[in-house]
């Protein structure tokens, strides 16, 4: 889902890169995508391998034709994913699919037990803190193996610092304003400075390492897309080769120039997902 | 998952090559029996209680931490290990070229107790050229459960992934399906 500036996913491409398993995050490349690259060339990207992402999750409304945001989970019965998906949707009224063998959501899901959004998100002020928690009411039966780690600010600043490679996937749209996708595409993005964010986006944008994460190419190309939104930006490290560093807030378009995708870092906002989770 | 037993330290074996290509780190699991018959490959599946062996040669000089990814429960420390470091040391200086095996007879026995179920586990080898690269124990965390990285007690997976040339850091992943 994505309102205005609210993004999903990139309905990127991935070039290269992903396919393949767990890959030592220094193996893979970004691949810089060119500002004369036609943008078709972008959104017909490589689907992405299900078994890469056992941890992420769509969230669909009950009869819709398809899925409105992206997830991760990080236990058994907790998802990760952002607030702003919660404007008008329901969590009633709303079901948590993996991703299916082929690609496709799993057409079983889980309801959901309770919704719990960061209680400094602002919508007004550039998707401040934009996550929230779902409690599912039965937990899915993945392995800790497969599961999302979420990095501390130490562990961030060893393994996925300004520059790393990182991997953004999901359902959502494969290119601004274009339909959802059927399956799971994947794109390798660069994480960048926030300042870059910061000229695109304005001074609402946080500077240094605090709850905004930009990501993306300054001369576009490569992005996440509406219907990505909630869904993790992964660097291939840590205990699982699943470390999310951010989840999907917004952009402006789709892989536009000068318009990376800001991302809720995860890092900023661990704390309190650790405490709500404990709490609950 | 894997539990680990025995009284002998982790042993370094004979330097040779693991695979016909060079990886930052080269790493196998396999089962014991095929092991000593001579396989140098990972198998990706191993049934409750076999014995298994994991071997990895580093291409660089550096510190060495192996974890297991459990089914689940705890992430499970498999070297350094208490018997292999009994100081308690939680990443292990390795040189570059050196066969590294764990498993064997001249080591530790590794096996999977049938206690900790069946499923997808993954192992993670991170070689990195500092030690204070590798991880601390609550980087292991997972929201609402008690998951620390417990020394001892653990096991294996099978394949693998790591770039030709070593970096400040680099990690290989051996996923692994434990069955009946």
């Amino acid at each position: 889902m994505r309102a205005g500036v609210a993004k999903a996913l990139m309905g990127a491409v991935l070039a290269m890169g992903i396919a393949g398993g767990a890959v030592a995050q220094a193996q893979m490349e970004c691949i810089e995508p060119k500002s004369d690259q036609p943008v078709l060339r972008i959104v017909n990207g490589d689907r992405a391998k299900p078994s890469d992402w056992p941890f992420i999750v769509g969230l669909y409304h009950q009869g819709a034709k398809t899925q409105f945001c992206g997830g991760s989970l990080i236990s058994q019965n907790w998802v990760l994913t952002a607030a702003h998906c919660w404007g008008e949707a329901r969590p009633q009224d709303v079901s948590i699919h993996r991703a299916g063998s082929d690609g496709r959501l799993d057409p079983k899901g889980r309801r959901i037990a309770k919704l719990i959004a960061h209680p400094g998100y602002d919508p007004a002020d550039m998707n401040l803190h934009d996550v929230a928690l779902l409690k599912l009411a039965e937990p899915f039966d993945i392995p800790n193996s497969q599961l999302a780690i979420l990095p501390s600010k130490t562990v961030e600043a060893k393994l996925a610092d300004v520059r790393t490679c990182s991997e953004v996937a999901g359902w959502g749209a494969l290119q601004s304003g274009g339909a959802a996708s059927a399956y799971l595409m994947a794109v390798n993005v660069r994480q960048l400075p926030t300042e870059t964010c910061r000229k695109g986006y304005g001074p609402g944008i946080r500077p240094g390492q605090g709850p905004h994460l930009c990501a993306g190419y300054e001369e576009g190309g490569k992005d996440s897309c509406q219907g990505d939104s909630g869904g993790p930006l992964i660097v291939r490290d840590g205990p699982t080769g699943f470390l999310q560093v951010g989840v999907v807030s917004f952009g402006k378009g789709c892989a536009w120039k000068g318009f990376p995708g800001v991302y809720a870092r995860v890092s900023d906002h661990r704390d309190w997902i650790f405490s709500t989770v404990e709490a609950h | 998952m894997l539990r680990v037993t025995g009284w002998i330290t982790a042993g370094m074996l004979a330097t040779a090559p693991l695979a016909a290509e060079a990886r930052c780190i080269d790493a196998f699991m396999t089962g014991l029996a095929e092991f000593e018959a001579g396989q140098q490959t990972s198998k990706p599946s191993f049934r409750v209680n076999e014995l298994l062996v994991l071997c990895f040669v580093p291409q660089q000089s550096g510190y060495v931490a192996i974890f297991d990814a459990p089914i689940k429960g705890d992430f499970q420390q498999l070297y350094p290990n208490a018997l292999s470091h009994p100081e308690g040391q939680t990443s292990a200086e390795v040189s570059a070229g050196e066969r590294y095996c764990f498993g064997t007879r001249e080591t530790f026995p590794l096996y999977h107790p049938p206690e900790e179920g069946v499923g997808l586990g993954k192992i993670s080898i991170a070689l990195t050229s500092r030690e204070e690269d590798q991880l601390a124990e609550e980087d292991y965390a997972i929201p609402g459960q008690k998951v620390s990285r417990q020394k001892m007690q653990l096991h294996l997976g099978a394949y693998q992934r790591s770039q030709a040339k070593c970096a400040a850091r680099d990690v290989t992943y051996l996923d692994y399906r434990i069955t009946q």
